[in-house]
């Protein structure tokens, strides 16, 4: 019993952050406190963190087989406790204004992020419900984090309401499962969904509302219509953390219950996921193009990659499964750092019209060069992340015959350069309506410098990471 | 004692009412009360699995103690978001909330 706390010291080094942060905020003055709390809770991620990847390459089920420990679960740990981290930081110059709530935002930054580490490791319906729970609950209070701001408000409501929807579902879902198979235990649904014919109507539509359930929180259509209202109403750093670390968590808790529980109903769930795949991309490409506002824009070219790596859900191998892990960690890469420009940008024009980019290539040259790279990046141009991503991805389609799947996606990467050029063309060839330089804190840039790094590593040299990917990346039930 | 389908075309209904609810209401808090109704129907569903198809284990009963729990947290966060939408434009209308174009 006690050897399994081991198993569990990341998840109670969030757990202790979180709290700790919420009595330092009742003992600090208020000089420099958003920084001092911001540096506590990074020091606290990055410490959870290091203990994840101590724990790197064992395989442990641990309490009462609720709570799985794998390398695949690991490594999507380390990387939201990452990002997390980073978030954290991005907030520290929205949190020094006047009259914020600093204290309170960290914690409900890692609370989510504790949820989302539940998320990753649960192999038991309760837990996984429970993970969602505790990730989305904080993240409809930080969209509605500006209080005086009505658009803040509604897209909390919008959030919350769709958000409640779809958990309802995703219960009536597991239920219908219970009641089918008597357990909730993942790796015991598999066993006992042997003994019962697989074409049986019931256990499909509650296999259905599950995966509806989890597809809202990685926003693939059609669970999607919450993402650009939330997205363009949420203060633009929570938004940077909606759009990258809680989709990592979703697509986590997604695979490990279709590999784990329903491996008997395969044909059935590859066929929903590449419908799902086919959708999101189609949907998300089409919308991003009219949109006006880069935060919507972002949201739906977002939505366009949920759908790149839905692809690798829909053609399960080990290869499949190592590429969706690569191109999770090549997309929050590149995401955040756009969303860090984002706000960059926003902080001196106060909106988040793609216009208010016009003239960046002269009143920001390094800001605008990066942005260009995050661009090109979530393009799939070569030397970038997105590009060994989208590669990696569409060849594991490929391996398992799905050219036409891989074909679709190749369209649609074509289709987002009208977009995201769109973008560049502000920058670079519309004239500047101010011409005075930009001022840029150095947290800010110290966290572009980072996503530069990861995006360009992951593009020029990403044999490491693809082999790491490849071969230590295993769930915990062989399938 | 009463047959197991009787539960579980209750909940059936009781969820439909739901969904209805959600599609028809327009007042945000009859949404959210909607919403309620078929975390009930869940609730319903997973009591009855668990008394008739696994009354060994408890796993059903204690699914449900944990849903109505953190329906309770959730139903807390919709109150206050819901109110703070009411004090920015004095109404809790979601057909009125439409400064985000859908």
């Amino acid at each position: 019993m006690a050897r399994e706390f081991i198993y569990l010291v990341p998840e109670i080094i969030v757990l202790a952050t979180a709290l700790g942060v919420l009595v330092l905020d009742l003992v600090l003055g208020a000089k420099r406190k958003p920084l001092i709390l911001a540096l506590a809770s990074v020091a606290g991620l990055l410490a959870a963190a290091g203990f994840t990847a101590n724990l790197m390459g064992q395989r442990a089920i641990v309490m009462a087989d609720m709570f799985v420990i794998d390398s695949f679960g690991l490594v999507l740990k380390v990387v939201i406790l990452v990002g997390a981290a980073l978030s954290v930081l991005l907030a520290v110059g929205f949190l020094e204004r006047p009259k914020s709530h600093p204290g309170e935002y960290d914690f409900l930054i890692v609370a989510s992020t504790l949820g989302m580490m539940v998320m990753t490791g649960s192999n038991n319906l309760l837990l996984a419900f429970l993970g969602i729970q505790l990730t989305s609950i904080p993240l409809y209070i930080l969209a509605g984090f500006k209080r005086n701001d009505s658009k803040s408000s509604e897209a909390a409501l919008k959030y919350f309401l769709l958000g409640v929807l779809t958990a309802a579902l995703m219960l009536y879902g597991m239920s219908l499962l219970y009641g089918l198979t008597g357990t909730l235990n993942l790796t015991t649904i598999a066993a006992r969904l042997g003994g019962i014919k697989t074409n049986d109507p019931v256990l499909f539509l509650g296999m259905v509302f599950i995966i509806a359930g989890f597809s809202f929180k990685i926003a693939a259509v059609p669970f999607h219509f919450w993402a650009p209202d939330v997205y363009e109403g949420s203060p633009t750093c929570v938004t940077a953390f909606i759009s990258a670390v809680p989709k990592i968590a979703g697509f986590a808790v997604l695979l490990r219950l279709v590999y784990t529980a329903f491996p008997a109903l395969t044909p059935q769930w590859t066929g929903l996921m590449a419908l799902m795949a086919v959708l999101t991309m189609v949907t998300g490409n089409i919308m991003a193009i009219p949109q006006k506002d880069i935060k919507r824009m972002l949201a739906f070219s977002g939505i366009a990659h949920v759908g790149y790596a839905l692809i690798a859900l829909a053609v399960p191998g080990q290869n499949a499964m190592g590429a969706l892990v690569f191109y999770l960690l090549a997309y929050s890469a590149m995401t955040a750092g756009a969303f860090t420009i984002v706000v960059a940008v926003g902080r001196v024009s106060h909106e988040h019209q793609i216009t208010s980019f016009a003239g960046l290539g002269t009143r920001a040259p390094v800001l605008a060069a990066a942005m260009t790279v995050f661009l090109l990046s979530m393009l799939g141009f070569p030397l970038t992340a997105g590009f060994t991503g989208k590669f990696l991805v569409f060849s594991a389609a490929i391996e398992k015959h799905y050219v036409w799947l891989a074909l679709i996606g190749v369209i649609n990467s074509v289709i987002s350069l009208y977009y995201y050029f769109g973008v560049v063309r502000q920058m670079y060839l519309t004239p500047a309506r101010a011409t005075t330089k930009m001022q840029v804190s150095g947290l800010v840039w110290l966290l572009i410098a980072i996503a530069l790094t990861v995006t360009f590593a992951l593009g020029i040299y990403p044999e490491p990471v693809i082999n790491l990917t490849r071969h230590l990346v295993v769930l915990f039930a062989r399938f | 004692m009463v047959p197991l389908q009787y539960y579980i075309i209750m909940s059936a209904i009781l969820f439909t009412i739901g969904i209805y609810g959600v599609l028809a209401r327009r007042n945000a808090i009859l949404v959210l009360l909607s919403v309620e109704i078929m975390f009930n129907a869940v609730n319903i569903n997973f009591m009855a699995f668990s008394a008739y198809i696994t009354p060994a284990t408890m796993v059903g009963q204690i699914y449900t103690i944990f849903a109505v729990a953190s329906g309770a947290a959730e139903i807390g966060i919709g109150l206050a978001i819901i109110l703070l939408i009411y004090r920015g434009r004095e109404t809790v209308n979601v057909d009125e909330v439409n400064m985000l174009k859908w």
